[in-house]
């Protein structure tokens, strides 16, 4: 395809990159404004060459437009990326920048490039030269040696240039701006080792897709490339097709379902397991994903309807056309029949077939075909019958313009070939139009509509044949197959109630998951294969169950939206509504107050406590104990938050105080579990909430007659046992923060009901009992008896 | 209707009759079911903390209605996902 007549809006494009290429070395940029006016100039070639090059749906265009812009793609790269890192720091230095300074920056700038076309020039002369993995002996001339003296000139020029600018960062006072020059310096070295390796390595304009989503095989000990598992946004907005986006999407996500990850959860109850620490980020890209799709099917839907108004008297074709597409699926099914015959012959021959009991027939789906010679008669008999009625097919189909599909990956060829036809053509709606634009948008539109053609077929077929293998009533079959075609249709119908639509999708989704298992089961079965591809009428199957969790579960609690209306204020609502979310606003606890005194301050902060809180399993605390901090925290917050608002009055040392408590009742919820992981009791007893009392009391307990064991029998106190909101807490003497906690639970409104000691008529070591008392004094010394 | 966006307003028909408003603060796709994460705002768009519900969208005699999900089950893997996406958000604005 020659491009430069093909597309004159490309071959300017080029013009324009050539002559800054010429002119650049003769440029003057001595101040600010004259480096902006440059990097304005270069940004704006780039977004160019991306929707060029976007603007190519078939990847063979691209790369003929790459190979077209060869001379140039270099040079645009190396230009970019400098003045880009150059952009960066001077922001960073501040508004104004010393003219001095952008001239001694253009000078460096001037050398790279004055070598990177010398580089270009000897191995364009000299093409072994790009070839570093294979040093070829080089026929010297006198243009390689003037090239290469020159190069090595530029190259000790570059260095001292370097250095100065090293020099230059000492006298500023930003370390950041030194960092910068070090990117460009190891920038330049890689250019020297690699040449155009290391112009791609540094950021090439050319970020393919393919790029961006490299499938790499993740292991634990590898470490997770970062860039393919986050939408970089400025990337995402570059695309200029919502099929791209979509495809970009899809690729991150793909990405994130290979991560490895301490826990490995099930999601969507099926085999898709998802890292932990990644759901999160799951969840919010697949709600964009499902957006994208929307935006694509709405639009194809639009665009499909305003294609089949053009085609003459659709409605009547219509008509008629299902007569025709009925006897296309009988032929269809007959087909499939007489295939299985046949396929049951082959594999009746497959045993004998370096024998001579069996002949080589001719070629069933390109292949040969082996039959009992016993058996020939049978075969050639159905063989002629099998040849007819496949011509029969394929002239009906050609007649109806359809394409048979007959599996899935047909399917996802064909909607990818959809996809790239309305790409084209919203390429060519931009361009000017033309003779040849406008034919070439109506044959891509007849495209579009015969393979929609095809895709309707195909799946009329498959709802035919699912429900076929069951023993239905003619009637109740066509309604079936009237409601798989349009699920949502039958949602919404008035005639029917919500309990009847739903006995009709579950009875539909029943019967199409038994079909496909059925079918999986038979294709694994012929092939000797496990079968890992889907069935085509799989997405029925989703729409059936789409449509079931629409259907209202109670009368109850189901409400009716009457309204639906953007928010006056969206960038707050944005801002606290995270904040706010219940268990959010719990583990936040700590650090609303924070946020709240340092009023001035916009961005959230986080302690340690509350991250490790935040992603640790909340198993770690007993669930009454969880809800009754949950309770008490919260009102606590309420009741600051109210402080807060009213006086301001707030102290610090008030706030150091509380934050200290709050601690120590942390470590008090963690304790108990730990400690009660840790201790090592008889099986007499048994711990109830940090207690230990024998089973025999648990009963007695439970029947509200406390008996624990006699005080007479109480050597040492080893603990203080309180009463918290229902639960008990064990504190033990040999905390070290015993006190702490002691005073952070009393203040909460703990109440002391008795101790853990050791009885003397227990054998062996530790906490052995549970010893209600009313009084009891917590002292320091060890082991203090009563 | 219009489409269903984070931090919309829906003014949605109580049990009582009356009507409230509730902002999406947050939306999840599972298991072929869409499921809002709402919190009531009165008339200036301020949060009540105290109203938090999720829901899951349905359509009632053809129109959008939400259901509360009460199923045990359910409701605890479906507010487990929601918080793994507030704690996404919130990492990503500290970084």
């Amino acid at each position: 395809m020659n491009l430069a007549i093909y597309n004159a809006k490309i071959a300017s494009f080029r013009e324009e990159v050539r002559e800054l290429k010429k002119n650049i070395l003769k440029r003057k940029i001595e101040n600010v404004s004259d480096f902006n006016a440059l990097f304005r100039e270069v940004n704006s070639m780039i977004s160019e060459y991306n929707a060029l090059y976007y603007g190519f749906a078939n990847p063979v265009n691209q790369e003929q437009f790459i190979k077209y812009m060869e001379g140039e793609n270099d040079f645009l790269s190396t230009i970019n990326n400098l003045t880009k890192i150059l952009k960066e720091h001077h922001q960073k230095n501040g508004l104004f920048v010393e003219d001095y300074v952008i001239q001694k920056e253009w000078e460096h700038v001037k050398k790279i490039i004055e070598y990177n076309n010398c580089l270009v020039e000897l191995r364009t002369i000299f093409p072994e030269l790009s070839d570093f993995s294979n040093p070829k002996k080089i026929e010297y001339n006198d243009r390689f040696v003037y090239l290469n003296e020159k190069i090595t000139k530029l190259e000790l020029e570059k260095k001292e240039a370097e250095n100065r600018i090293i020099e230059l960062n000492k006298n500023t006072p930003k370390g950041e701006y030194k960092k910068d020059h070090e990117k460009i310096v190891k920038a330049q070295e890689e250019i020297n080792q690699k040449g155009k390796e290391a112009l791609r390595s540094i950021g090439y304009i050319l970020e393919t897709k393919d790029k961006n989503i490299e499938t790499s095989t993740f292991s634990e000990t590898v470490s997770i490339d970062k860039e393919s598992i986050v939408i970089r946004e400025e990337y995402l907005n570059s695309l200029p097709t919502i099929t791209s986006k979509i495809e970009y999407v899809e690729a991150v996500l793909d990405n994130i379902e290979r991560l490895p990850g301490k826990k490995v959860l099930k999601f969507k109850g099926s085999t898709e397991t998802i890292a932990k620490s990644f759901r999160g980020r799951y969840l919010i890209y697949q709600q964009r994903l499902i957006k994208l799709k929307e935006q694509y099917e709405e639009e194809q839907k639009k665009f499909l309807r305003k294609i089949e108004e053009e085609h003459e008297a659709v409605a009547l074709a219509e008509e008629e056309a299902r007569e025709d597409k009925i006897e296309l699926y009988i032929i269809g099914k007959n087909l499939q029949d007489i295939e299985e015959e046949l396929f049951a012959l082959g594999n009746e021959a497959t045993p004998y077939i370096n024998t001579n009991k069996v002949a080589i027939v001719a070629s069933v789906h390109e292949e040969p075909f082996y039959v009992l010679k016993t058996k020939l008669e049978k075969f050639n008999k159905i063989f002629v019958e099998y040849k007819s009625l496949q011509k029969k097919y394929q002239k009906l189909a050609n007649f109806l313009q359809i394409e048979p599909i007959s599996t899935l990956e047909k399917w996802k060829i064909i909607e990818k070939e959809e996809k790239k036809c309305f790409e084209e053509i919203e390429f060519l709606k931009k361009q000017t139009e033309t003779k040849e634009t406008k034919s070439k948008i109506n044959q891509l539109k007849n495209e579009i509509y015969k393979k929609n053609q095809s895709k309707e077929f195909a799946l009329f077929v498959n709802i035919k044949n699912m429900l076929s293998t069951y023993y239905l009533n003619n009637n109740i079959r066509s309604f079936y197959e009237k409601i798989m075609k349009d699920p949502k249709k039958f949602l919404l119908s008035k005639d029917y109630a919500n309990d009847e639509k739903r006995q009709i999708f579950m009875d539909l989704i029943a019967k199409t998951s038994e079909y496909i298992k059925k079918s999986q089961e038979k294709r694994a079965k012929d092939s000797k294969k496990p079968i890992k591809t889907k069935e085509i009428i799989e997405n029925s199957f989703i729409e059936l169950k789409r449509n079931l969790n629409l259907i209202p579960k109670t009368k109850k609690n189901v409400f009716k939206i009457k309204k639906n209306r953007e928010a006056n204020y969206k960038t707050k609502l944005a801002y606290t509504v995270c904040a706010t979310a219940t268990g959010c606003a719990f583990l936040l606890g700590l650090n609303v107050i924070s946020y709240a005194c340092n009023s001035t301050s916009s961005k959230k902060v986080f302690t340690a406590n509350t991250k490790e809180f935040m992603t640790s399993n909340s198993s770690r605390i007993s669930g009454s104990i969880e809800k009754d901090i949950k309770k008490v925290l919260n009102e606590e917050n309420k009741q600051i938050q109210n402080v807060l608002k009213n006086t301001y009055s707030y102290t610090e040392n008030e706030l150091e105080d509380f934050k200290k408590e709050k601690i120590a009742l942390e470590k008090v919820k963690k304790d108990v579990n730990q400690d009660n992981q840790k201790r090592n009791f008889d099986d007499l007893f048994t711990n109830k909430n940090g207690v230990y009392i024998s089973q025999e009391d648990l009963l007695k307990e439970e029947n509200k007659q406390p008996l624990y064991f006699s005080e007479d029998s109480l050597s040492t106190v080893k603990g203080i046992v309180y009463s918290y909101n229902g639960t008990s807490i064990t504190i033990f003497e040999d905390d070290p923060e015993a006190k702490e906690k002691i005073k952070a639970i009393e203040n909460h409104g703990a109440k002391q009901i008795g101790y853990v000691g050791t009885n003397l008529q227990a054998i062996g070591t530790g906490y052995e009992g549970f010893f209600a008392n009313k009084d009891i004094q917590f002292v320091e010394e060890e082991g203090r008896s009563r | 209707m219009e489409k269903f966006e984070l931090y919309k307003i829906l003014t949605i028909e109580t049990e009582e009759g009356n009507d409230k408003d509730y902002t999406i603060a947050n939306i999840l796709e599972y298991n072929e079911t869409t499921y809002f994460y709402l919190i009531e705002v009165d008339k200036e768009e301020n949060l009540i903390e105290k109203n938090q519900m999720i829901v899951r969208l349905v359509s009632q005699n053809g129109e959008d209605a939400v259901e509360k999900v009460t199923n045990k089950e359910e409701l605890k893997e479906v507010t487990s996902l929601f918080f793994d996406i507030f704690r996404d958000e919130i990492e990503k604005d500290n970084n």
